[in-house]
């Protein structure tokens, strides 16, 4: 082995021209730094006439100006005409945009620049990893309530009451429907349920041939565990009970049939019952839509957080206070219903799926039963609004407005 | 601390400089092995004025360009003092432990020649010509 440098194996030439020559790739002005001459950048008036100010291509200061667009806004306000002069004075002569390898380490230098919070403001960090968060729990339930409206039918009463009598058969025979509406739950989807007296010939097989002439795909049909002392209370004497349930899909729709005859006696007729509970079937976009929003809200809130820290840092203190002071009513607002968020998030993901519920993340929003136990149903909905009116106004209260005399120009770039 | 840093910091512990005379200055300072990229650069510069480091010192503008001229700060020179002990320390350990090393190293002779030349005399006699 022979013997190596430093930086890799220098000639010594190369140690030589290091020692105090020029160093090639330098501007070759007339002003080159050299030993003798200390400092020329740092004093202008020591720069020869006409070279002191960088020529202007417009074509290239405009594909500056477009690069810097990776920039975040206040960025390009603070440092956007520097950065534009300091890209001009390492141009080579000639070019009409930056090189490819120079644009696009500009490009990534702004997105990073997009990323990053201010230095030293540990506060700014718990707020940033804060509002991620509660964007990632936003995101996911904007995921989950696509797919509800674009794939999970919403059962419209109506439309189950024609289900129902579509089951229970011949509708004349029907004595009282009753709609049992489920309670919504803060959980999950919302399903229709109708229940009625049947015929007393009322029959299982013959539902399910009806059902399944019209296109239906039916699961087994489950008969019931023999009871027979169903209405022991109420009936002197004691009636066999038949019960069947079976569940059928239908473009995306599940119908779940329970019924059950009970055969007369001297003192009492035959009777039959059937209730029937309309619900969307599950979606298999659902997972991955919940996935992607909440990623997209996590990434979504680390950039608007990231933002509002950079441009609160630099606010004048009094400013800044406020801003800060409604960022922090904005997180501890959204804080609740995003906890309720990843609650339905966690649902979703461990519950179990071959149940008949569509556990959604959205739902924990609308006004069906309350999320949180004794607590209005309307808490976490209007503590959404409420969060999203506290996050405007830190935005609005963080917004820089453009220095007096303004030179950086967005309508050029 | 980074490299670019560490060059930019140092380029603009003598005196003050704006964005291009800091490219320049750190090239100079690198001997040539680090040219910073804009992006690079005003990436270090937001970030070392966030920290104190370095201040504005005064601007140049001129029909839409501007020159921003940046120093060191009190706390940056302290902070750059504070990384050239420190630098300082890690290369002495690097030599004391390469001049430990049995047989002659090749390059350690360069560190002789400007900073230890007895340890060089050391060594030397081992090393095949």
């Amino acid at each position: 082995m022979t013997a190596t440098g430093w930086h890799g194996d220098p000639s010594p030439q190369d140690e030589l021209w290091r020692l105090g020559d020029p160093v090639p790739g330098l501007r070759p002005d007339p002003q080159q730094p050299g030993p003798e001459q200390a400092d020329p950048w740092s004093r202008p008036d020591r720069w020869p006439a006409g070279t002191s100010w960088p020529e202007a291509d417009p074509r290239f200061e405009r594909a500056c100006k477009r690069l810097l667009r990776a920039y975040p806004r206040d960025y390009r306000r603070r440092h956007g005409a520097e950065v534009v002069t300091t890209l001009l004075e390492m141009a080579e002569p000639g070019r009409r945009r930056p090189a490819g390898a120079d644009a696009w380490h500009l490009i990534g230098s702004g997105i990073r620049q997009r990323f990053r919070l201010p230095a030293r403001r540990p506060l700014a960090w718990v707020a940033a990893v804060l509002v991620m968060l509660i964007g990632g729990a936003f995101g996911a339930a904007a995921g989950s309530w696509a797919v509800e409206q674009a794939f999970l039918r919403v059962p419209d009463p109506q439309a189950a009451a024609a289900l129902h009598r579509a089951v229970s058969g011949s509708p004349g025979a029907e004595l009282s429907r009753t709609i049992v509406d489920p309670s919504p739950s803060p959980w999950s989807t919302d399903a229709v349920g109708w229940s009625s007296a049947a015929d007393p010939s009322w029959d299982a097989e013959a539902a399910r041939a009806r059902l399944a002439a019209d296109g239906w795909r039916l699961s087994a049909s489950t008969p019931w565990p023999p009871i027979e002392a169903r209405r022991a209370d109420e009936q002197a004497g004691q009636r066999p009970l038949t019960g069947w349930e079976f569940d059928a899909d239908r473009d995306g729709v599940l119908l779940s049939v329970s019924g059950f005859t009970i055969a007369g006696d001297a003192d009492n007729p035959a009777e039959a019952s059937v209730s029937t509970m309309v619900s969307p079937a599950g979606s298999a976009a659902l997972i991955p839509a919940i996935v992607l929003g909440g990623a997209a809200g996590l990434l979504t809130g680390w950039l608007l957080a990231a933002a509002a820290a950079r441009r609160i840092r630099h606010r004048p203190a009094a400013r800044a206070r406020t801003a800060a002071a409604l960022a922090t009513t904005t997180i501890l607002t959204l804080a609740v219903p995003a906890v309720a968020l990843y609650g339905n998030v966690l649902r979703v993901f461990t519950y179990d799926s071959t149940l008949k519920d569509v556990y959604t993340v959205h739902s924990a929003l609308k006004l069906g039963g309350p999320y949180w136990p004794s607590t209005a149903v309307w808490l976490n909905l209007a503590l959404t609004v409420l969060g999203a009116a506290l996050a405007l106004a830190t935005l609005a209260a963080s917004r820089t407005r453009p220095e007096p005399q303004l030179r950086w120009t967005e309508e050029a770039a | 601390m980074q490299e670019p840093t560490f060059l930019i910091l140092t380029a603009l512990a003598a005196r003050p400089l704006h964005g291009y005379g800091i490219v320049q200055a750190v090239l100079d300072l690198s001997g040539g092995d680090v040219k910073l990229r804009p992006g690079t650069l005003y990436g270090a510069l937001d970030r070392l004025a966030d920290q104190g480091l370095i201040e504005v010192e005064r601007e140049e503008a001129v029909e839409g360009r501007l020159r921003r001229y940046y120093r060191l700060s009190d706390s940056g020179a302290a902070t750059l003092v504070a990384e050239v002990g420190r630098l300082r320390q890690r290369a002495s350990a690097a030599e004391t432990q390469l001049r430990q090393r049995p047989g002659a190293v090749p390059g350690l002779s360069r560190f002789a020649v400007f900073s230890a030349a007895p340890a060089r005399g050391a060594a030397a006699p081992g090393a095949p010509a």
